[in-house]
């Protein structure tokens, strides 16, 4: 008696759903809403005090993502997140957002390009409606089949897990387009598994490499490098003399990078700090912003032998033409945690004679005098 | 997404209408700050913050573009014919408005916004329920001075339909339940928000929420915005 009832439920849901099935009309009803919803974000952000204004940064972040994606780019509005940490992301209405974290992890203007690219197919290839009218049908299917089973929410979890396989097959055709297009636009494809593998290192040295493959809307690490390095051998390396754009990268955030690695180390996550800053010293080993950062993970950090590290750092740094004024306002707050009260006002004091306006000054003064009393 | 989720979930709780919020000493005389009666004031009626869409089969809200387009006609006709002859109405169009002038718009209408969400969310705390003295704060606000405009009325309205495919999935649910399975049954809802802010003070002096899963208003409709927009602004004091 209850297996007729069933059947005809069954069968009344799935003329229903396949009634629902995505077709080209659904498509772009599910884009036209995924838009809607996208603007009004976008109009919040705006709004927000999330986005760093810098024009001239923007300019050049949209030269590059204009030489990658060609003459589409007019359809795409770029915000630079402040936000420390990597991450890009595309939006179905065009948006490509690009955290400074990432901007600051990037080695040249050919892994900036390759980022863009990426999250520009993203948006090209519609992938955002595409996977939700894929996650629709799935959780349908799962949510009918829990329904007559009479566990509705676990055949709803069984929709979502099987959509997110399309979520990687839409980052395996990003990454293999990507790669095409980085070639095409004249960079060399090697940076692509480089810069992957750097963020992978970085990635396993916090603790973060456990994840659960069927689970992660990304290809694993090790898989999605080995794609990239194949990819990368079979395409032309671009004959110029810098075919990696490391001088105009540079160039272009220079200026730039000290907040950026002042940020980093606000978010104190000390062990993916390091490897950063290892990697960034590795290819600049005579920067005394570096220098001067290195020291101060260790000052913020404060674990065993620290302070004389940032110390010895600090002292490398000081005398080189790009370490920031504040080395010496640094140099006097390490020497007053070890007790070196002479050292430390010597250090204090040069900070205010070199860094005259410092809005610090009010703070640093008072430290001074604090010391001259018994 | 989250207040999208925390709305679905009071939907799932059933029905609530709160009675509407007045600040006492912005209507006790019937007149306002600076002695300009209410009803004589040029009231600024911000674009409805709209959003019509389907839910689906897992209780997943699907913004419908076209749906929402409609239901922005809808309203603000609706809207229109409420306040007609009662006030001094001043629409906004974000389209005619200059870049500076929009950026001024997007962070009064998102702060707003903000506050008559904090209201709904916040507003029957023990601390807060006899109190009630939300704030802009007194940031000013360009657009509307060069306008002359006294007040600002914001209305914002979600509005969800069950998708054809969470339709059927609820018969099959009603046949489950009766077959004595433990089923689902979920539904489309309807919310509305509508705040009164003094431009001059910053204050809200007026507020109503509304929460319904029956479906009285389809936003979709004229007849349904209009009901809709009743429903909401009874009680507005303009």
């Amino acid at each position: 008696m209850v297996r007729p009832t069933i059947g005809a439920a069954r069968g009344l849901l799935v003329a229903l759903l396949l009634a629902g099935c995505a077709g080209p009309q659904e498509l772009a009803t599910t884009e036209a809403g995924l838009r809607l919803a996208a603007d009004e974000a976008e109009a919040r952000l705006r709004a927000s005090g999330r986005v760093v204004r810098d024009p001239e940064l923007d300019a050049y972040l949209r030269r590059v993502l204009c030489r990658i994606v060609g003459e589409r780019c007019a359809e795409f509005r770029l915000y630079v997140l402040d936000q420390p940490g990597f991450n890009a992301a595309a939006w179905p209405n065009g948006v490509i957002e690009i955290r400074k974290g990432a901007l600051l992890r990037l080695e040249n203007e050919a892994q900036l390009a390759l980022v863009l690219g990426h999250e520009a197919i993203h948006y090209q290839n519609r992938h955002v409606a595409q996977l939700w009218g894929r996650a629709e049908q799935a959780v349908g299917v799962g949510a009918l089949v829990g329904t007559v089973l009479g566990l509705r929410p676990i055949g709803e979890a069984m929709g979502v897990l099987a959509a997110l396989s399309y979520s990687r097959d839409m980052e395996r055709e990003a990454d293999r387009l990507g790669l095409e297009r980085l070639a095409a636009a004249g960079y060399d494809p090697n940076e692509a598994p480089r810069l992957w593998a750097a963020l992978l290192e970085e990635k396993a040295r916090i603790g973060d490499s456990g994840q659960l493959a069927f689970l992660s809307t990304h290809p694993t690490d090790a898989e999605r490098i080995a794609e990239l390095r194949a990819g990368a051998a079979r395409l032309p390396v671009p004959v110029s003399a810098d075919p990696t754009g490391r001088a105009a990268y540079r160039a272009a955030t220079a200026r730039r990078r000290g907040a950026w690695l002042a940020a980093e180390l606000r978010a104190r996550s000390f062990a993916a700090s390091e490897i950063l800053l290892d990697r960034l010293r590795a290819a600049e080993p005579e920067s005394g912003e570096l220098l001067f950062f290195a020291g101060e993970l260790r000052r913020l950090r404060d674990g065993p032998g620290d302070a004389e590290a940032a110390l010895a750092l600090y002292e490398k740094a000081r005398g080189r033409p790009d370490t920031p004024v504040e080395v010496w306002r640094s140099t006097g707050l390490v020497a007053l945690r070890l007790g070196r009260r002479a050292a430390a006002k010597d250090a204090l004091a040069t900070y205010l004679a070199r860094a005259p306006t410092a809005p610090d000054r009010a703070l640093i003064e008072q430290m001074l005098e604090d010391q001259d009393r018994p | 997404m989250r207040f999208g989720l925390a709305i679905l979930m009071l939907a799932l709780a059933g029905c609530a209408m709160t009675e509407p919020k007045v600040a006492p000493e912005a209507l006790a005389t019937g007149s306002v700050g600076s002695g300009a009666r209410i009803e004589e004031a040029k009231v600024l009626l911000l674009p409805p913050d709209l959003k019509v869409g389907e839910v689906g089969v897992a209780g997943q809200f699907k913004p419908r573009a076209d749906w929402t387009e409609q239901a922005a006609r809808n309203v603000m006709a609706a809207l229109e014919t409420k306040l007609a002859g009662r006030v001094r109405l001043e629409r906004i169009d974000e389209a005619s408005l200059d870049p500076a002038e929009r950026a001024d718009y997007e962070r009064f209408a998102t702060l707003a916004r903000a506050v008559g969400q904090s209201i709904v969310a916040y507003g029957q705390l023990p601390t807060r329920r006899d109190r009630f003295d939300w704030s802009v704060g007194e940031t000013g606000w360009p657009l509307a001075r060069s306008r002359g405009a006294r007040y600002a009325l914001l209305v914002q309205m979600v509005d969800t339909h069950a998708s054809g495919e969470l339709i059927g999935l609820n018969v099959a649910s009603f046949a489950v339940a009766a077959l004595g399975l433990p089923a689902v049954i979920r539904t489309g809802a309807h919310y509305g928000r509508a705040d009164l802010v003094d431009l001059e003070t910053g204050r809200v002096v007026w507020h109503n929420f509304m929460l319904s899963q029956s479906p009285v208003a389809d936003l979709r409709t004229l007849s349904g915005a209009e009901t809709a927009v009743e429903a909401l602004l009874r009680a507005l004091p303009i």
